[in-house]
């Protein structure tokens, strides 16, 4: 953090709103992908990521510089998401692969196909769409231990602390997750090469 | 052991976080065993791909949006202090919002039963022939009061008068007459039609009324149908019933009588009033010696006068209303029976079809509309059980959050 930003960080601080509003457009591209990774939506990540600037806009006068102001500022993120993440599947949401039950009978839900995904020649936003898409299709507690490794970078005490979980949980669900991740990529790319073989 | 388990280690290993022993074991294993090789190349690939995430770019609108709800944010704290915000957030919120509904639905129950008594007397209680002196001063001191709204000048000379027409009426007698017009409405299936018009104007006769009007028909299937209107005096009317009833078979038969009473001896006092105000009018023009004042009260004059001229018409039209009552009664001939085929049975089936089918849809719409009346008659109780309800489920909620804490 540059000495300017401690300027700017100083008088937010004092309640000077555009000295926040100019300390928080530095972050606000992470902030933004780091809700959008988690909630998968880009109206769910709209509303989070600017409740997490609220949330830190309310609290900075707490901000006592013990992390870097953004380290705070994501993990404000990532705990706003959390939680709610946890809402979410305590109300049950719909599972991607469970059908939708109707009066006429059984429908199942439409993913995006990801089964025509040729070998390595990804356009790249396909391929982050693609990956988006798997990960959005973990469960929470999968999803989270993901986004917080891979995508914020999170230490493995840090993501404990967050999920107020223990560290060996950490371990199993990561590992679990990746297993997932690695299986589902693989079957897709078996998949493709399939269908390809199959044209020729 | 096998394969499996150290492909659970291996997460943790590509992010150093296995202790030094477990480390060893895994690379030892890993020497030797191709496939883990395998699966710890695809897992670190899949790993990479993940980190290669690119950031997303926020909605055009996003910052925008974002700084207007810190604005606003901001603005709320300035105007909401701490002692406010604390209380939206405790927990006795919820509560003391369920109490405070409580109280409401119990005042508004109170405060409309204590109103309701006070405007119905006035409507309450015509059942007796005669209309007491004391009633009608109650009716007069409700009619002083302060109306609910704007008061305007008709209500107040609504009061005055009433209070004048009472002292008057102490003078005069005891007791008010009753005003009411009768109506009846009779159809009597009869033999000979033409024959029992004749008694139905005979009997009108001896009772001292008129045949307002009356109109004989012969229908298209030889038969007679005749209406008449009699205006009878008010004190035979039940002696005209009765005999109108003997004429042959009642098919159907409605009285009514609209009890005008109030609006009667209202407007009768309204006139003394204004014939009041006329005299001393009068008086005035003699005194008056400029021009422009003569003016002035003549106009005046000639505007109580018109009104004057409409209030004794009311009157009339009141007095001739009440003294008589009017009696419609319509004559059908009885179908007889063989005499020729007739196919009557059959005509009318479409519309009365029609007709049934209106019937029971205007019920239905009745029946839905009276049960909306239902649910917004039983809406107090629903209110004050939610309320309850939500008292309790915030209790709850409360204990439930101390326990855990």
């Amino acid at each position: 953090m540059s000495l300017a930003d401690d300027k700017l960080l100083e008088q937010s601080k004092s309640g000077d709103i555009e000295a926040f509003e100019q300390l928080i457009s530095l972050y606000e591209k992470k902030v933004y992908s780091i809700a959008y990774r988690f909630m998968g939506s880009h109206e769910d990540a709209s509303d989070l990521a600017q409740e997490a600037m609220l949330k830190a806009y309310r609290a900075i006068k707490k901000f006592r510089g013990d992390a870097s102001f953004k380290t705070w500022l994501y993990h404000i993120t990532a705990n706003v998401c959390r939680d709610e993440l946890r809402k979410r599947s305590k109300r049950r949401e719909t599972s991607l692969d469970e059908p939708l039950v109707f009066e006429e009978g059984e429908v199942t839900r439409e993913t995006p196909d990801w089964t025509n995904v040729p070998e390595q020649v990804y356009e790249d936003k396909e391929l982050q769409d693609y990956l988006h898409g798997l990960i959005q299709a973990l469960t929470p507690e999968y999803k989270m231990v993901v986004v917080m490794r891979e995508i914020q970078g999170l230490s493995y005490e840090e993501i404990s602390q967050q999920m107020d979980c223990s560290l060996g949980t950490v371990k199993s669900r990561l590992s679990r997750a990746r297993k997932m991740l690695k299986d589902k990529i693989l079957a897709d790319r078996e998949q493709s090469n399939k269908v390809r073989s199959l044209k020729r | 052991m096998a394969c499996q388990d150290y492909q659970q280690l291996l997460s943790a290993y590509i992010d150093d976080a296995l202790s030094e022993t477990e480390a060893g074991q895994l690379e030892n294993h890993l020497d030797s065993c191709e496939s883990c090789r395998q699966e710890l190349g695809d897992l670190k690939d899949t790993i990479l791909m993940l980190q290669s995430l690119d950031e997303v770019e926020p909605p055009a609108e996003f910052h925008q949006k974002l700084c207007r709800r810190l604005e606003t944010e901001k603005q709320s704290k300035v105007l909401r202090p701490s002692l406010v915000n604390r209380l939206v957030r405790s927990p006795w919120l919820p509560l003391s919002a369920a109490a405070a509904l409580v109280l409401i639905v119990v005042v508004s129950f109170g405060v409309t039963m204590l109103f309701r008594p006070m405007g119905s007397t006035q409507l309450a209680d015509h059942a007796p022939a005669e209309y007491s002196r004391s009633e009608a001063k109650d009716s007069a001191r409700n009619a002083e009061l302060p109306p609910q709204g704007e008061g305007d000048d008709g209500n107040q000379q609504f009061g005055i008068a009433s209070d004048e027409m009472d002292k008057s009426s102490v003078v005069e007698n005891e007791q008010f007459e009753r005003k009411v017009i009768q109506r009846a409405q009779f159809s009597v299936k009869v033999d000979d039609v033409p024959d029992s018009e004749q008694k139905l104007r005979n009997i009108t006769d001896s009772l001292g009324g008129y045949i307002q009007s009356a109109n004989i028909n012969k229908g298209g299937n030889e038969r007679y149908f005749a209406s008449l209107t009699l205006r009878i005096p008010q004190s035979q009317f039940d002696a005209a019933v009765t005999q109108i009833k003997e004429l042959g078979e009642v098919i159907n038969s409605s009285t009514s009588g609209d009890d005008v009473t109030q609006q009667y001896y209202d407007t009768e006092a309204r006139l003394r009033i204004m014939r009041q105000e006329e005299r001393s009018l009068l008086k005035l023009l003699e005194k008056a010696d400029k021009m422009e004042d003569i003016m002035q009260v003549r106009r005046e004059l000639s505007q109580i006068r018109q009104n004057i001229e409409v209030k004794e018409s009311e009157l009339k039209r009141l007095d001739q209303l009440t003294s008589l009552s009017t009696i419609d009664v319509s004559l059908q001939e009885v179908e007889v029976q063989g005499h020729q085929i007739t196919a009557t049975g059959i005509s009318g089936v479409w519309s009365r079809t029609m007709t049934a089918f209106i019937l029971s849809t205007n019920r239905l719409i009745k029946g839905i509309g009276n049960m909306v009346i239902g649910l917004g008659s039983i809406l107090p109780l629903l209110l004050l059980l939610a309320a309850l309800g939500l008292m309790v489920f915030a209790l709850r909620r409360f204990r439930a959050k101390r326990k855990v804490e």
